[in-house]
Parts: structure tokens; C-alpha cells; sequence
């Protein structure tokens, strides 16, 4: 590809690489999510668009995703922490 | 004389014929025969000689034999015991190999059976494990109402950030 | 059971799998991970990170690394690679990650978690070397004395008694009277050879006190460039109770050949034989954790056998020469001495043991020192001795026989090693020429038939009237 293609691709892996995504089970009121939109940003500042989706496998709770980090606060997650804790004993 | 009939001559001549006879009967038949009389005493003689010696060689034989049948006797008692005794310890030895053989087996079963027991009992835990984590999915699956839901996400997002 | 503490939101790092070569896996994201973490992916597999730059994250796969695909996700764990050690590993026979390979069921999990890589102990927390560890072969205890705490390397070309040097070294420890915790590994070995290797060991009733760690040629090369590490962080467990342990790298050749296949393929720039940059490294750091800790820390120790298996009799490739500025000495095993019958092939005109007599106890050095000497004087007449004894005086003679039966007397039979008491007081016969009017083909005989005496004799402290005993009553040669 020429100089212009790569620059254009880029800016967008640029992009990609900035959203911050929000995972959540059960309904999600315009205040919360408005909450949680400061939240992620004032966590993650270099963040530039938070997005918002429904994920039944979470069975409840929710999860935010940016970049390589995953804040888990689901019940799936706390049973993913309880497989891992019966493997060590 | 000459009445009487005797013949001096005669009885001369026969004296001569007499001693004549005599000397030739005892050169030719006597001395021979006296020989071969005292050639039998002597070997009469020589043969009872033989047979003395023989005699006490054979106690000289016989004595020996005896000694040598009981030294051989004892040896033999001795053998027989030390035999007996070696009997005695190759049966105590077998005795005690097999003992050893015994509990050696019986230890090797009982760390064969425990060390089943430990891969049982892991395989047993790794079960108990996985059914911990599916009933605690399948619970939350199911049994987890559409209030709860929203109050657990409301619990949630106040949680995020702090 | 801590339950309550999972009740938490998590915040995990995480990548995603960008490529896997042969047990070498690259990954995207994971920007919170360290150096040496252990990461974990799809169905508990870890992985060891050793590459971190701006194109991401690279690891060794410790496991079954054909069940990863791209894209597959990894996360950190925040902890430092570290094996499980207890007790209960004594006898056993483990793999690179301390995990029982020998079917006789799981390890219990009620010990410690060993890291693996650790730096050594500092200078104030050790002591000096002066306890001897007898490896029951006399060439060695005799006149290269080998001291608890200490690295001694065994070098030599293949096949010419390394590692039955290092069995017998083994088969000694059982008499030994402070006991001594053994741990093999092997690095790159056939799996045949690992498995009649325990199987002497058992036999001898050796493996009571003996680890086998075992990482062979087929296993993936993460684990034979991981195993020696495993084995010393084992080693240290032991080591911090007090104990005394013996670790035989069983070699560190192979071990370094697998350490350039994952630097190459996480293509760092290959160096000489194309090595990398830091191979004098990764067995340095290795070797320094072999160590005599000082008694407020328990005055445990861990001495190290490290063997490297040289190509054509050449020490001065660049791994042995690395290794042999790293340990305190070398045994040198040669061919020649091998082919011609001499067993164990050592040579110890070029072996050497840094800590020397310090590391005998009294008798040994006593009759050691002549014994060194006569040896010596030998080798510089060994010349002469081919020509036939015609043209020689009285004294060359004598020293050519002498030296001839010091030779026939350091000959040793595998998987028997001798204590060193009988040690002692075979070496004073020789040094005083109770062996001299010995025919020379007669002197294993002799040496056989002493030996058993020795062992029927309550005290063998006294070695010298013993030696006299035996000799004016038994041997009329």
C-alpha cells in the first residue's frame, strides 16, 4: 500500500486503540451510563469514545474493557475467580 | 664152632653183607629219605612261621580296621552334625528370605494401594472442582431475577472507580 | 476455604496470541507484564515471559503448546514463575514444572512455592567451604576433594563416565553420616536412559534419598531450558531447612543448545555459534545459587555437579570455557584413559578442585598428599617405562612400579563406591609399598579381598595398624 493507505490505517488503529468499552447484564438507566461514562474517562484519560453493550453471559454486574485491561465486576467473573481458586488447593 | 654148623666165614661175610647193605641203604635210602623227612619238618615248620606272621599281621590289620572304622565313625557323627546344623541354618535362612519376601510384598501392595488412593482421590477433587463451578454457574444462571440484575449492576457501577 | 475475598472486581491484563512457534509464543497487549512472570492462558497453560519490547510480549509455552491458536488470551498473574516443593517430593521423579512424571500419584500441595529464579545468596550470608562431600571415588576424594557448597564441573567427551560418576556420587551419599538430599537433572537426556538411571537408582535403595527432575529430548524446549532452575529452587527448599543437597546438572551442553533455540526463535541476535548475548549468564546465575549458607541460616548447602559434554577433547569451546570460569574446579574425563581401560577415566593431572585439602577430613590428606606426589613422579617417568626396566636404576624402577600400581588401585568398578576409611587405608598400603611385591594383575584381587576385611573391622579409625594386620597375615604373594 502507498504512504496515504498506511497513514489512513494508521489512524485508525490509533482510534480503535482509544475506545473503552462498557459490558453489562440487566438495564442500564441514562443516568447510570452517564456515570459510568465519566468514570472510565477519569480512569482511563487518554480514552476518547466509551461505548455501551449488553452481554447476557455476564449474568449480572458489568465489565469494562480498555485497551489490554479488563475490570471484571460480574458474576461470571466471580466464578472464573472461584475456578482459579479450586485449582490451587 | 664148626659142630655148632656157624661158619665164621660165613658169619663174617654175612656181617660184611649186612654192613654193606646197611651203608647202602643208608647212603641211598635212609640219608634221602631223612632229608626229604626233615625237608617236610622244615617246611611244616616254615608254613606254621608263615602262618603266625600271618595270623598277627591280620590282628595288626584287624586292629587298624578298627581304628579306622571309628575315627571314621566319629567323622561321620561329626559331618552328620555340622550337616544337620547347616540343615538347620538353610531352613532358617529360607525361613527368613521368604519372611522378607513376604512383608516386602505386603509393603509394595499397601504403597501401590495408597498411591491409587492419592490418584483417586485427586481425579476425585478435580470432579468436585469442576461440579462447584458448574452448579455455581447454572445457580446463577438461573435463579437470578430481572430485579436483582438491575440492583446488582446498580451496586456495580457505584463500585467502578472508587 | 477464603471465599469471602473473591467477592471483588478483578482488574486483569490481558493478550491476545499474535503468533506461536514452536513453543514460543507472541502476544499483543499484555503492556503490565514483567520479566519472568508467569502469564496463563487457555486451560490453565502457563507461560514464562522472557521478551518484552514495543512489538509486545513474547514467553515460553511450559506445556502443551500445540492447543494454543492465535488470537487465544493470556493474562498476567502478578507472580513470578515458582515451582511447588514439599517433602514429599524425595523419591519421586518430577518434570520442569515439579509435577509428578512417574505415575505413583500427585504431590501434595502442603509445601512452598519456590520461585525459580532467584538471586544468590550475598556474601554475608555464607560460610566458607570445609565439609568434605565424598563421592566414594577414590581418584576424586583422594586428590581433587570435592567440599559441600561447592561447584565442581565434570567435563569430558560423550560417553567416557560422566554420568556414572555422578550416579556413584550418588550411591555414595547412602553411607554418608550427615545425609545429603540428591537431586538429578536431566537436560535433554533419551527418556530411555532417565528411566534405567531410576530404576539403578532404586535398586540400590538410592532413590530414598534422590529427586529426579526430567526434561528429555522430546519435551518441549521451554521445559529443558526451565528444569535446571526447577532443581535448584528444590534444592534451596532443602537447602533452608538446615540440609545438605547434591544437584547434578546432567548437562548443561544440552541445556545451553536449548536456551539459543528460544533465543533465536524470539530472534534475539545470535553471538558466537550463534549463542546469545547473555548464554555466560543464564548458567552463571544458575551455578551462584549453589551455595554453603552460614549457620544462623541453618548452615544448609547445595553443591552442584555440573556436566558438560565436550566435542573432540576441545575445553576451550566457548560453553566449557564459560562454565570452567564459573565453578571451583574441573574433573577431566578423557578418552583415551577411557578406551585403555582405566575407569573412571579421570585425569586428574588436569582436574583440579579449587578448594582442595580444606575439604578432606585429616587421614585423607595425610596419605593424599604422597599419594599426589608419587602419581606425579610417574607420569614424568611414564616415558621410560616403555623401554623395559634393563637400562633403568633401582630408583626409576621402583617408581614406575609404584606409580603402575597407584594406577591399577584407582580403578573402580560402576555402582561402587567405596567409604573413605577403606579409602584411606588402601592409599597407605600402596604409599607404603605393601602392594610393591604385588604382581601387577593381582592387585584387584588383593584390593577386593582387603576391602572385605575392612568392612568385617569394628574400628577403622586405626587404619594403619590395620593395614600392617592384613598384609603380614594374609597376603603372602
Amino acid at each position: 500500500m502507498n504512504n496515504i493507505q498506511l497513514e489512513k490505517l494508521l489512524a485508525t488503529l490509533k482510534v480503535e486503540e482509544s475506545k473503552a468499552i462498557v459490558e453489562y447484564a440487566g438495564v442500564l438507566t441514562e443516568v447510570q451510563q452517564k456515570a459510568l461514562e465519566q468514570k472510565v474517562i477519569s480512569r482511563y484519560p487518554e480514552a476518547t469514545e466509551v461505548t455501551f453493550r449488553e452481554n447476557p453471559d455476564l449474568i449480572a454486574g458489568l465489565r469494562v474493557l480498555y485497551q489490554d485491561y479488563v475490570y471484571d465486576d460480574s458474576a461470571q467473573g466471580r466464578v472464573e475467580q472461584l475456578k482459579n481458586t479450586l485449582e490451587t488447593i | 664152632m664148626e659142630q655148632l654148623g656157624i661158619n665164621p666165614i660165613l658169619i663174617l661175610v654175612q656181617v660184611a653183607n649186612f654192613l654193606l647193605l646197611l651203608w647202602v641203604l643208608k647212603k641211598y635210602l635212609y640219608k634221602p629219605f631223612i632229608e626229604l623227612l626233615d625237608k617236610r619238618r622244615q617246611d611244616i615248620e616254615a608254613t606254621d612261621n608263615l602262618r603266625h606272621e600271618l595270623e598277627t599281621e591280620k590282628a595288626h590289620i584287624d586292629e587298624e580296621r578298627e581304628r579306622v572304622l571309628n575315627e571314621v565313625r566319629t567323622e561321620a557323627d561329626q559331618m552328620l552334625d555340622e550337616v544337620r546344623e547347616q540343615g538347620k541354618q538353610i531352613q532358617e535362612q529360607m525361613r527368613k528370605e521368604a519372611q522378607e519376601r513376604a512383608d516386602h510384598i505386603v509393603t509394595s501392595a499397601k504403597k501401590e494401594i495408597s498411591e491409587r488412593e492419592q490418584v483417586l482421590r485427586a481425579e476425585l477433587q478435580q470432579e468436585v472442582r469442576e461440579a462447584a463451578v458448574e452448579a455455581a454457574e447454572a445457580v446463577l444462571a438461573t435463579n437470578v431475577t430481572q430485579q436483582q440484575r438491575n440492583e446488582l449492576l446498580a451496586k456495580a457501577v457505584d463500585r467502578f472507580g472508587s | 476455604m477464603k471465599l469471602e475475598h473473591l467477592n471483588k472486581p478483578t482488574t486483569k491484563n490481558i493478550g491476545w496470541v499474535k503468533s506461536i512457534k514452536d513453543g514460543i509464543v507472541a502476544l499483543d497487549g499484555l503492556q503490565e507484564a514483567k520479566m519472568g512472570e508467569k502469564i496463563v492462558g487457555p486451560n490453565s497453560i502457563q507461560a514464562l515471559v522472557l521478551n518484552i519490547d514495543r512489538t509486545g510480549v513474547a514467553g515460553i509455552i511450559l506445556g502443551d503448546f500445540t492447543k494454543i491458536a492465535e488470537g487465544d488470551q493470556f493474562e498476567t498473574t502478578g507472580e513470578v514463575m515458582s515451582i511447588h516443593a514439599s517433602d514429599a517430593v524425595v523419591g519421586r521423579v518430577v518434570n520442569a514444572q515439579a509435577e509428578p512424571i512417574d505415575g505413583r500419584g500427585p504431590l501434595p500441595k502442603d509445601g512452598v512455592y519456590m520461585p525459580v529464579e532467584k538471586i544468590a545468596p550475598g556474601v554475608i550470608e555464607r560460610q566458607p567451604v570445609n565439609q568434605p562431600l565424598q563421592t566414594g571415588i577414590m581418584a576424586v576424594d583422594a586428590m581433587i576433594p570435592i567440599g559441600r557448597g561447592q561447584r565442581e564441573l565434570v567435563i569430558g567427551d560423550r560417553n567416557t563416565g560422566k554420568t556414572a560418576f555422578a550416579v556413584d556420587t550418588i550411591i555414595n551419599q547412602k553411607n554418608s553420616e550427615k545425609p545429603v538430599v540428591c537431586i538429578y537433572v536431566g537436560i535433554g537426556q533419551k527418556r530411555s536412559r532417565i528411566a534405567q538411571l531410576v530404576e539403578k537408582l532404586e535398586q540400590l535403595e538410592a532413590m530414598e534419598y534422590t529427586i529426579v527432575v526430567s526434561a528429555t529430548a522430546s519435551d518441549p524446549v521451554a521445559l529443558q531450558y526451565l528444569a535446571p532452575y526447577t532443581a535448584t529452587a528444590i534444592g534451596e527448599y532443602f537447602m533452608e531447612q538446615g540440609k545438605d543437597v547434591l544437584i547434578i546438572y546432567d548437562d548443561l551442553t544440552k541445556h545451553a543448545w536449548a536456551y539459543r533455540q528460544i533465543s533465536l526463535v524470539l530472534e534475539r541476535p545470535p553471538g558466537r555459534e550463534a549463542y546469545p548475548g547473555d548464554i555466560f549468564y543464564l548458567h552463571s546465575r544458575l551455578l551462584e545459587r549453589s551455595v554453603r549458607l552460614n549457620e544462623e541460616l541453618g548452615g544448609g548447602s547445595i553443591t552442584a555437579l555440573p556436566i558438560v559434554e565436550t566435542q573432540l577433547s576441545d575445553v576451550s569451546a566457548y560453553i566449557p570455557t564459560n562454565i570452567i570460569s564459573i565453578t571451583d574446579g574441573q574433573i577431566y574425563f578423557e578418552t583415551d584413559l577411557f578406551n585403555a581401560g582405566f575407569r573412571p577415566a579421570i585425569d586428574a593431572g588436569n582436574s583440579v578442585s579449587r578448594v582442595g585439602t580444606t575439604a578432606q577430613i585429616k587421614p585423607m590428606k595425610k596419605v593424599a598428599g604422597q599419594l599426589r606426589l608419587e602419581l606425579a613422579q610417574f607420569k614424568e617417568l611414564e616415558a621410560f617405562a616403555q623401554f623395559g626396566s634393563g637400562d633403568l636404576d633401582a630408583r626409576t624402577k621402583q617408581r614406575i612400579e609404584r606409580g603402575r600400581r597407584i594406577r591399577e588401585l584407582l580403578k573402580q568398578k560402576q555402582y561402587n563406591p567405596l567409604p573413605v576409611f577403606t579409602q584411606v587405608a588402601l592409599i597407605y598400603a600402596v604409599n607404603n609399598g605393601f602392594l610393591d611385591e604385588v604382581s601387577l594383575e593381582k592387585i584387584q584381587e588383593v584390593k577386593e579381598r582387603f576391602v572385605l576385611y575392612l568392612e568385617g573391622q569394628e574400628n577403622k579409625d586405626n587404619y594403619e595398624e590395620l593395614v600392617k594386620d592384613y598384609f603380614e597375615k594374609y597376603e603372602i604373594t
